[in-house]
């Protein structure tokens, strides 16, 4: 099962599908969890860091016999570190999480929908992904998941703050929320940062989902709830819905403007984007999350030259964004590289992709 | 004016820094200010990890009526020095034993300091009842405020069912 995931560039949250999937790539709902009285990550040592590896990893064994979709339990240091890197480039795990470390431990779904991280900074972590924005959707599979590991697992929780996880800033809910967007138009006509500034205001955290700090290569965003405690999931995943919906209007907006204003520009980018793709011989993962960008909005405005449709009309954008990243470039041309042969070898990927031009 | 450094070319870029509080001017020209590389960003700020700075949020002053900070966590032996240096609770238990320090700081993270999410079926039976109770008897008020009297009536059957469910030790 594992070989598929780290090979395809395929994951349930690249499906390109679900509501204002044109602006929204994809929906997370993520549970902090942990089993009551056992050290919490942060201070487990090894005995009793295996010691919840194997209660966790039994109760998805027992609530295996009771499901359709079947959950599979992965040991993290039995996997090279480079298909960590990869579990980690397609987002079903975090860097702290793909850091060398005994029992640690993953339970995933076949269709990458399901990812639960075992002794990361919590004891149980479980995720849910799904393309488009389907919070409520993600959030319903989470929740029904988090009852079947329950009726295996002693969960920590109090009545009065509820969930109780290693950081404070989870306790409640222990639930993130979060929406990975794409705002090319925000961010060209430099509204971005304008907007995000009052996000944080209202209690939501933006960052670039590559590159650090602020600024975003790909022009790729995750917004997320802030706050876990005091208010229920169904206010919380409200709230980012239509903070969501809110989002996607104001890029509507600026994309159409964009269109009518500066048709031609964009055509240029789109078409300055396709030649480099197909013809360079060294690009960068920043570059190609750039470029692919640049593309995704011409196909998205319908910009496109009859000829760059039928081009592009296999080409899914979310799982580009996968192909662009380190690891998995290495994992296709199947050796180790250094990151100068590894632009290169990404160069020669991207070509393919984009039917390299002729001569 | 001429340039300072080349003292050759008339000066046409003007910088005033100021680094820790002395005032340095100088005026270049321009191929000699390119020449010179002026450093425009701030100073990096060296935060060892965040979770030290999460740290100082837990670093409350003692609480009133707070335990005594040398005693660690019955459950994990873990000080609330410990605790507080990482930003991180040792196990559950460490809630209840330090809830002095760590309830003001859930207050300032999150503005609020009563769950109001998911409980869990497992232990929640009686717990989840009584919540329920609380929501039905907010609604109820809010109908009979409005005059919805009939609306009010379901409700109001539906207390008492929850009531009865109750008594008998919130067994579903």
């Amino acid at each position: 099962m594992i070989k598929k995931v780290v090979t395809s560039t395929e994951s349930n949250w690249t499906k390109q599908e679900g509501l204002y999937h044109h602006i929204v790539i994809s929906s997370r709902i993520r549970l902090a969890r942990n089993l009551a009285k056992l050290p919490m990550p942060a201070f487990q040592d090894e005995s009793s860091a295996f010691t919840v590896l194997e209660k966790v990893k039994k109760a998805a064994e027992t609530i295996n016999r009771q499901r359709k979709e079947q959950l599979y339990f992965y040991q993290l240091s039995e996997l090279p570190a480079l298909e960590r890197q990869i579990l980690l480039e397609k987002h079903l795990i975090s860097p702290e999480h793909r850091e060398e470390g005994p029992n640690k431990g993953i339970i995933l779904s076949q269709d990458e929908s399901i990812c639960i991280m075992i002794n990361e900074e919590d004891h149980l972590r479980i995720q849910v992904f799904m393309p488009g924005l389907q919070l409520d959707k993600a959030w319903g599979t989470a929740d029904r998941l988090d009852d079947e590991l329950e009726s295996q697992l002693e969960y920590a929780f109090d009545k009065q703050i509820g969930y109780l996880t290693c950081c404070p800033t989870n306790v409640g809910t222990g639930l993130r929320a979060s929406v990975m967007l794409h705002l090319p138009a925000l961010v060209l006509t430099q509204q971005v940062g304008k907007v995000f500034r009052s996000l944080g205001q209202l209690g939501f955290a933006v960052r670039g989902l590559y590159g650090e700090g602020t600024e975003a290569i790909g022009n790729l965003y995750q917004v997320s709830n802030q706050v876990t405690l005091g208010k229920s999931e169904a206010e919380i995943l409200q709230n980012l819905t239509e903070l969501t919906g809110q989002l996607v209007d104001k890029e509507e907006e600026t994309r159409k403007w964009l269109r009518k204003e500066w048709s031609a520009q964009l055509k240029d980018r789109v078409g300055r984007a396709l030649g480099i793709l197909q013809n360079a011989a060294i690009l960068s993962s920043q570059e190609a999350l750039q470029l692919i960008s640049d593309v995704k909005i011409g196909m998205d405005l319908g910009l496109l030259s009859d000829k760059q449709k039928a081009l592009l009309k296999d080409v899914n954008h979310s799982e580009l964004i996968v192909l662009a990243q380190p690891a998995f470039v290495q994992r296709v041309t199947g050796r180790q590289l250094e990151a100068a042969e590894r632009d290169q070898a990404r160069a020669e990927l991207f070509a393919q992709k984009f039917g390299a031009a002729q001569g | 004016m001429l340039c300072e450094k080349c003292k050759k070319k008339a000066a046409s870029v003007h910088i005033t820094q100021f680094i820790n509080g002395v005032k340095k001017e100088q005026h270049l020209c321009e191929e000699c200010a390119r020449g010179e590389k002026f450093n425009f960003e701030f100073p990096k700020i060296p935060f060892y990890n965040l979770n030290e700075l999460l740290g100082a949020f837990l670093n409350q002053p003692l609480a009133a009526g707070g335990q005594d900070i040398e005693v660690g966590c019955p459950n994990c032996k873990k000080s609330y020095n410990a605790i507080a240096k990482q930003g991180r609770v040792g196990c559950s238990e460490c809630y209840h034993h330090f809830s002095a320090y760590l309830e003001p700081a859930l207050r300032k993270i999150h503005g609020a300091d009563l769950h109001r999410g998911k409980i869990p079926k497992q232990m929640g039976a009686s717990l989840r009842l009584s919540r329920e109770l609380e929501d039905l008897k907010l609604k109820l008020r809010l109908a009979v405020e409005k005059e919805e009297y009939e609306k009010a009536a379901e409700i109001r059957d539906r207390i008492r069912e929850l009531e009865k469910k109750v008594a008998k030790g919130g067994q579903n």
